[in-house]
């Protein structure tokens, strides 16, 4: 059995690098799975505490399921607007689409 | 008696009827409006002999005696009020449940016979006095919504009740006086006349507001029964008497609000006889005998009630003296008779106060109706809406063109001037005895002058306009029109299509008016003459027996000394008139010419009209000037766009944080949350609440 504190670091960590890749990065496709990272590691930290307060109850679980499939519908979309991007742009990068500012 | 609503509900009828169905410029279905107004007035005359009668037969006469059915005694007040109804849910207020009520007793049934027989007269004249006016339907609209007021007013129970349909008697005189309002002179004193009132409605409107919060109720007998048992602090009775007296000083044009009745003359005359004799100022004097128990429970507001009125008598009497125009000659003895009734109220002569009214509304109303007449034979010579027709020195010589007009407008005069056996003189014979049995002697003293004044004024008008030479065969030929339209112009300029206007003309002078305006003549001319029978002292005085206020004042008997003062006062004014205008042995001009400060004053209104001008002007439009000033000045560049400067400015450097990079906003949000933990691992025990 792997203590919660193991798994919580390991969640820890992998928030900390989606976090670092979406701010460092500068393609849009890359900064996407970088946020796929970061909703992992809220996953992984679901299941972490469902397990640990209710172990005989799934309903960490099947949060962690609905996060998931959300994510996946939410990568669709945004690999959409990336795509649109590309074609009225010719690039990904995220710092070329900054018609929203001052 | 039960049915007594109904006429309110008529009068309202007709005007809805004529708003809906009636609005046309001119032609034939404008004509429907004066149909449904004068058939709704004669209902209410039926309305009012119906509860006339049923209250001869139940409706208890002497004061808080027998009553049959659910009848209240109103305190001292008099005859007993028969409720109509009291539970009609008007609004709620916080705990507060407005109730409508109504009820009727022997004040508001006289107010109700006077308002409705003067009311369809002076409808049935208007008739023929705006025949071919384009907004014919309007003028009868308004008349039929201005009588709704007026009955509503006299029978409301409750004071908020009869404030509304005060308010509502403001705004239809508004309405009526600025008929005309194509002319600008109209439009301004329609607005004068408005706002004037509303001064006093404005102390009118705090006065019930301090007795509700004194009381808790609205209901007139309610609130009299608090005073009457002394759970009112006396002090607030007489500051309320005081304020709610302001409402009856601007309504029945008392000093210092009475600059707005003479101007009310703006209108069409058969409104000037409405609102000078049974309406508009009538409902101050009602109000006054309405709210009298609150009056006479402060000597304090009866004395102001009693200087208040004796000042207004004699000071409009003394303006009247100079007048040229018929209608402003008898505006300022409106005035002056208001105040008759104000100080008979009072110095306590209740009966006598209300028996002028009562009277006064009959010979007031001839008079305005004949000096119609009289403007609308002249402007046959004039021309229509010529101000030269006005003038009692551009007519002269029509006694014997205007037969009918001449006698009744001298029964009037009589009358007016106290000669017995003419109604005016009963009762002014009534406040002149009220005034010496309380011990009054100054308010009696002036009075007797007053009526001195008021004989001499009345007969000057009618030595100038109906005897003497045709003067205004001269005045047509030698002057212009206040129009700037040549005399012979006229029947060019305005076309005229109804009857009332046809047939006479400039070439063969003034001539007596259709049947149409000179059969309510006649008819007013009988009211005139026999109303003041109604309460002879000692002979025959159901009026007094009726209408009183305590105990029924029970005189053994006529007051030789006072009504032969009284008559000789009269007698003086006309005879002084007869030697200065009829057989000129005195100069008027020379006696002007002596004094002439003087002269000018009693020309000019005593400049009141000036003195207010220049308050305006320099006082209410200097602070004015002030307040705008500090609002621009102060509120507005330093309080209100000071900050917004700063705001636009720190916008102006901050909108730089917004580059448009996702990882930027990401990056903030980041720090934020990583800010929250933080202050929350600092404080362990402190609960964090974030929604």
């Amino acid at each position: 059995m792997v203590p919660t504190e193991h798994v919580l670091v390991f969640s820890a960590i992998l928030f900390c690098i989606g976090m670092y890749g979406v701010m460092a990065r500068r393609n849009g496709v890359l900064v996407l799975m970088a946020i796929e990272l970061m909703l992992n590691a809220v996953a992984v930290n679901l299941v972490a505490f469902s397990n640990r307060i209710d172990p005989q109850g799934g309903s960490g679980i099947i949060f962690a399921i609905f996060v998931i499939t959300i994510a996946a519908a939410e990568l669709g979309l945004g690999l959409a607007i990336v795509l649109r991007v590309y074609r009225m742009r010719g690039s990904v990068n995220v710092d070329e689409a900054d018609l929203m500012r001052w | 008696m039960d049915y007594a609503w109904l006429a309110p509900v008529l009068c309202a009828g007709a005007f809805l009827l004529n708003v809906l169905f009636s609005r046309q410029r001119g032609g034939r279905r404008s004509l429907f409006g004066g149909f449904f107004a004068v058939g709704a007035i004669l209902g209410c005359c039926l309305v009012f002999l119906s509860v006339f009668s049923d209250a001869l037969a139940n409706l208890a006469p002497f004061g808080g005696g027998e009553s049959h059915g659910a009848t209240t005694p109103a305190s001292k007040n008099g005859s007993a009020a028969h409720l109509l109804f009291d539970k009609v849910p008007w609004f709620t207020v916080g705990d507060y449940k407005l109730w409508l009520t109504m009820s009727v007793d022997w004040l508001s049934i006289m107010m109700l016979g006077v308002v409705s027989f003067l009311a369809s007269l002076i409808q049935i004249y208007g008739l023929g006095y705006m025949m071919g006016d384009n907004r014919f339907w309007w003028f009868f609209s308004v008349m039929s919504l201005f009588c709704a007021a007026m009955f509503t007013l006299v029978l409301a129970y409750d004071f908020l009740f009869l404030y509304m349909a005060w308010e509502l008697v403001g705004l239809c005189s508004f309405l009526l006086i600025g008929f005309w309002h194509e002319e600008r002179d109209n439009a301004e004193a329609a607005k004068k006349a408005f706002i004037t009132t509303r001064i006093g409605d404005v102390g009118f409107f705090i006065g019930l507001a301090v007795l509700f919060l004194n009381t808790g109720t609205f209901r007139m007998d309610e609130i009299f029964a608090e005073i009457e048992r002394g759970r009112v602090d006396p002090t607030i009775v007489t500051v309320a008497g005081i304020l709610v007296f302001m409402g009856a000083v601007g309504k029945s044009g008392q000093v210092p609000l009475h600059v707005w009745l003479p101007d009310a003359m703006a209108g069409p005359t058969p409104v000037s006889a409405l609102v000078h004799s049974a309406t508009m100022v009538a409902a101050g004097v009602f109000l006054v005998a309405r709210a009298y128990p609150l009056f006479a429970a402060s000597d304090v507001t009866m004395a102001v009630i009693a200087t208040v009125g004796t000042i207004t008598a004699i000071f409009a009497a003394t303006i009247a003296l100079t007048q040229r125009e018929i209608k402003k000659i008898l505006a300022y003895s409106t005035v002056s008779q208001l105040g008759y009734m104000i100080a008979a109220l009072g110095v306590g002569a209740y009966t006598a106060g209300i028996f002028h009214l009562f009277t006064h509304a009959f010979f007031k109303a001839l008079l305005f109706l004949c000096a119609g007449s009289m403007i609308h034979a002249m402007e046959g010579v004039y021309g229509h809406h010529d101000k030269r027709a006005n003038d009692i020195f551009n007519m002269g010589g029509l006694r014997k063109r205007m037969p009918i007009t001449f006698w009744t407008f001298l029964i009037a005069a009589l009358s007016l001037a106290g000669i017995p056996p003419l109604a005016g003189f009963w009762s002014k014979d009534e406040i002149l005895v009220g005034a010496a049995e309380t011990g009054n002697w100054l308010v009696l003293g002036v009075l007797l002058v007053t009526a001195f004044l008021t004989a001499f004024y009345m007969f000057r008008a009618i030595y100038v306009a109906f005897f003497g030479a045709d003067r205004w065969r001269i005045v047509a030929a030698t002057t212009t029109s206040s129009h700037e339209i040549q005399p012979a112009d006229v029947h060019e300029a305005f076309p005229k299509t109804g009857d009332a206007h046809a047939g006479h003309g400039a070439h063969d002078g003034p001539r007596e008016s259709p049947w149409l305006m000179a059969l309510p003549l006649v008819l007013i001319a009988i009211p005139a003459i026999a109303a003041g029978w109604l309460n002879i002292p000692g002979v025959y005085a159901p009026f007094g027996e009726a209408i009183h206020f305590g105990d029924a004042h029970h005189a053994t008997g006529i007051n030789w000394p006072l009504a032969i003062a009284g008559t000789l006062a009269g007698l003086l004014g006309i005879g002084l008139a007869t030697i200065t205008y009829w057989r000129p042995l005195i100069d008027p001009s020379a006696i002007a010419s002596q004094a002439p400060p003087a002269y000018n004053a009693l020309l000019n209104k005593y400049y009141v009209d000036e003195a207010y001008q220049w308050i305006i002007d320099r006082i209410v439009l200097g602070l004015a000037g002030l307040a705008a000033t500090f609002d621009r000045k102060v509120i507005n560049d330093n309080v209100i766009d000071r900050p917004s400067s700063w705001t636009v400015a720190a916008g102006d450097k901050l909108r730089y944080l917004e580059t448009g990079r996702v990882y930027h906003y990401a990056f903030a949000f980041i720090v934020g949350i990583g800010m929250i933990g933080v202050v929350m691992a600092a404080f362990p025990n402190v609960q964090f609440s974030f929604w």
